[in-house]
């Protein structure tokens, strides 16, 4: 240990000038890394973001029901009418369609409407083995979430509108 | 200014330049950290709440379209009380008939000055036209949707 400070303290008294910026070059690599790593570190916590999609995909889902010219959405003539259900298309074939869940889907869909005055209209599933597990939503641990909303919408039954609601619950697998 | 020894360029002390370096990592995690972590809430808020206001829209759009008699419709009702404030009270009243059987008592409506129920900021608005102006036509149904969701819906019927 004294041989290898005494070996310093020679070479600071030889070239001491050459000795202290290589000195400060240590301390400045030192640093430089220390700034660098953290940079990365700060650039990467920034990027680094779950993006919960869920409930986008379940609002979505609501609103291709509405939206979509293959759901059950009413078009008069060649206009579409968004807010009214064509009662001759609400039918599990054309929900199906409507939808078309690709496998391995994760999404089941409940829609039940009825006239204002309670009387039911219609009650249908799409991918029955996923709406089934509603029964698990909003419990700890639960593997579904799911999405409960209630719709005023008008029926045309022949040409005539009625006043009904439309009540949606959309389940889907959390992964 | 204080040179160094050569006269060329600044002489700053060591100390004060890491300090410097530092305080400048500060700023740019402040710049790049900040955002992320005080608005991830309102972003996914956000982006929600357009979604579910263009569901909503299709709401106040059977709203307007729903028959009143056989040669009537909401929209008309609204149109003869922007002409004639004195038709308030049939808009009202059918207005309300409408949303209190489908939501109970936890929905907001409001009409330009009328307001029907607690319009709160989850509320959709839609323009309506008036004589060249436009008049916002807003409906809130969170409440019923939050009370769905949580089990409690029977305190709105």
């Amino acid at each position: 240990m004294e041989n290898f400070l005494c070996g310093v303290m020679t070479l600071f008294k030889k070239g001491q000038v050459f000795a202290e910026e290589n000195v400060n070059m240590a301390v400045d690599g030192v640093f430089l890394v220390v700034v660098l790593t953290l940079i990365v570190l700060i650039f990467m916590t920034a990027i680094d973001r779950d993006i919960d999609t869920l409930e986008i995909e379940q609002h979505t889902s609501v609103y291709r029901l509405f939206s979509s010219p293959n759901c059950f959405g009413y078009s008069d003539g060649d206009v579409f009418v968004p807010g009214v259900i064509d009662l001759t298309r609400f039918n599990e074939v054309t929900l199906n369609g409507c939808f078309s869940l690709p496998d391995g889907k994760r999404t089941g869909i409940e829609l039940k409407l009825s006239y204002l005055d309670g009387t039911e209209i219609g009650f249908y599933e799409i991918n029955k083995e996923v709406v089934s597990q509603k029964i698990r939503c909003g419990l700890e641990n639960a593997e579904h979430d799911c999405l409960s909303t209630r719709k005023y919408v008008l029926v045309s039954d022949g040409g005539k509108l009625k006043k009904a609601i439309l009540d949606i619950m959309v389940v889907n697998d959390i992964e | 200014m204080i040179l160094n020894k050569k006269g060329v360029g600044f002489a700053l002390p060591r100390v004060y330049s890491y300090l410097a370096v530092f305080f400048l990592l500060v700023i740019f995690a402040l710049i790049f950290l900040t955002p992320f972590v005080i608005d991830e809430k309102e972003e996914k808020i956000l982006l929600l709440g357009e979604i579910s206001s263009k569901e909503n829209v299709f709401v106040l759009n059977a709203y307007l379209n729903t028959p009143v008699s056989d040669s009537q419709s909401v929209s008309d009702l609204i149109n003869l009380w922007l002409l004639d404030s004195s038709n308030e009270e049939e808009l009202r009243t059918v207005s309300e008939e409408i949303f209190s059987g489908v939501y109970g008592s936890c929905y907001g409506l409001s009409l330009d000055d009328i307001e029907l129920g607690n319009v709160g900021s989850d509320r959709v608005c839609i323009d309506y036209p008036n004589f060249g102006e436009m008049i916002e036509i807003c409906l809130d149904i969170s409440e019923y949707d939050e009370k769905l969701e949580s089990g409690g819906v029977e305190e709105c019927i």
